[in-house]
């Protein structure tokens, strides 16, 4: 499978393959593509693979000084792993274990040493037909790739239950995991990264205020929005180009995405000062900032009395303590940015005046 | 020099019209005799009510404890003697207790997911 562009290596990490010891055929271990941006990572169909976990026959066996190199056969392929020896087990003879004072708790302690070396040494050392699992990095060696193993053992498999159950593991793994693209988050929201994700959240929150202004809506809950056909749609457009073989995890997955987009487009008004709680629990009402003829009322009867006072007389109320009125006189949930819009709204209704930048005053 | 992957193969279609001179696999069957001098065994395995029989050369896994009826799994080249295939053995394994049938299923699903795979490749190639 061909990909035109490698995933950054920035957004790897969300990728559970990356960080897992991925259980792969050897022959997709030999064949996939490595990273052009660090070596030592493959890709097996975008997903990043940096170890994975084998399990096969010994078809070879060589034995250097400080490792075993065992071709290792799983009916796909055939992989040389870099089987390092335990220096435990290779220096201390048994012998060594001997000289210790022998009261009757130490020697079971001896014994114990005694019997885990054994188990080590013969896990550890195989032959050709012995059943081996590995797990380790994938490097290049003189242009052949080879798994350079950090866990090693041989396996007990007298009757081929391992070898059956892994074959029979993989293909899941591989219809389930490695064979689906992974996706990353944004592009799962938008299609074309983190810009195209931001742009249909500012068209969301265009439309929803739209919807709200064409409709006079005053106050309305999340829910309510996400069940308004013409701003749904407007999410699927935008949305991920789900495939004919997600169709049975798609109602999932979209009413998820709905809901996410629903809450940051928003988020997005809240902070622009377009709608607002009289709460902190984002499932609360919200009120539309510019329908809200309380709000409206509270906030010019405040500039008006206050104009009066001599205090603000001259130049009029700063926008700082008309929030701080409302806050007091309305609800404390009201937000700067929801004066800011108010007063903007009020001005080009002609409602108030600016005097100077951020002082409103009214006639 | 690593060798080449051996592949499984069901007993039934190791013979020399389905499989090249040369050719590294895995197969399985029953032990029906044994040969120490000739170094030969043979192994059998019954599908489709028809008796397969396929000629092992044990030269490179000896010496070993050849138990009759028991269920082999053998690994190795095939190699043309006699007008008769032969398997030269580098592993032979005494397997006796597998659950054979569920060796079958997980080879055909093995082989199935992989022709689907190559058939998605093309699709996308083409």
């Amino acid at each position: 499978m061909d990909f035109e562009e490698e995933v950054p290596s920035l957004l790897w990490g969300l990728d559970p393959v990356f960080s897992a010891y991925a259980r792969m055929y050897i022959k997709d271990i030999q064949e996939m593509k490595e990273s052009k941006q660090v070596p030592g990572i493959f890709f097996y169909n975008r997903h990043p693979v940096r170890q994975v976990d084998i399990l096969g026959t010994v078809v070879l066996t060589k034995e250097r000084e400080a490792f075993h190199t065992y071709g290792v056969d799983d009916g796909t392929g055939v992989i040389s792993c870099i089987c390092w020896k335990n220096p435990v087990v290779e220096q201390k003879s048994l012998s060594d274990f001997e000289s210790y004072p022998s009261t009757s708790s130490s020697l079971d302690l001896v014994e114990q040493m005694r019997t885990l070396q054994e188990v080590i040494r013969l896990k550890s050392r195989l032959d050709i037909g012995d059943v081996i699992r590995v797990r380790g990095c994938i490097r290049i060696y003189r242009q052949k790739r080879e798994i350079n193993a950090s866990t090693y053992y041989k396996v007990d498999d007298p009757i081929c239950d391992a070898q059956i159950s892994r074959m029979l593991e993989l293909l899941h793994l591989y219809r389930e995991i490695y064979d689906q693209t992974f996706q990353l988050p944004e592009e799962r929201q938008s299609g074309q990264g983190s810009a195209g994700l931001l742009g249909s959240i500012t068209i969301l929150s265009e439309k929803i205020m739209d919807f709200l202004s064409g409709s006079k809506t005053q106050n309305f809950y999340q829910q309510e929005l996400e069940t308004v056909d013409s701003l749904v749609s407007l999410i699927r457009q935008c949305g991920p180009n789900t495939s004919t073989d997600q169709m049975d995890s798609k109602a999932g997955l979209s009413a998820k995405l709905i809901r996410n987009s629903f809450t940051e487009a928003i988020k997005v008004l809240q902070e622009k000062g377009a709608i607002f709680q009289k709460s902190k629990n984002p499932n609360d009402v919200y009120c539309v900032t510019k329908q809200d003829k309380e709000l409206h009322r509270v906030t010019l009867a405040i500039i008006k009395a206050d104009c009066k006072r001599p205090k603000y007389a001259e130049k009029g109320c700063h926008l700082r303590h008309v929030l701080n009125c409302v806050q007091q006189k309305y609800s404390p949930f009201v937000t700067e940015a929801v004066i800011r819009y108010l007063l903007d709204l009020m001005e080009s209704n002609s409602d108030v005046v600016t005097t100077m930048e951020e002082y409103y005053t009214v006639f | 020099m690593l060798p080449d992957a051996a592949e499984y193969h069901f007993p039934w279609e190791v013979n020399v019209v389905s499989v090249p001179e040369g050719k590294t696999l895995r197969t399985f069957g029953r032990l029906h005799s044994y040969d120490l001098v000739s170094s030969k065994a043979i192994l059998t395995a019954q599908h489709n009510k028809v008796q397969h029989l396929i000629c092992i050369c044990t030269k490179f896994v000896e010496p070993f404890q050849a138990q009759l009826g028991s269920t082999y799994i053998v690994l190795g080249e095939t190699e043309l003697g006699n007008d008769e295939m032969v398997l030269k053995a580098r592993v032979l394994t005494c397997v006796e207790g597998i659950n054979l049938p569920l060796l079958e299923k997980a080879i055909e699903e093995q082989r199935k997911y992989f022709q689907e795979r190559e058939k998605q490749q093309d699709g996308s190639n083409s």
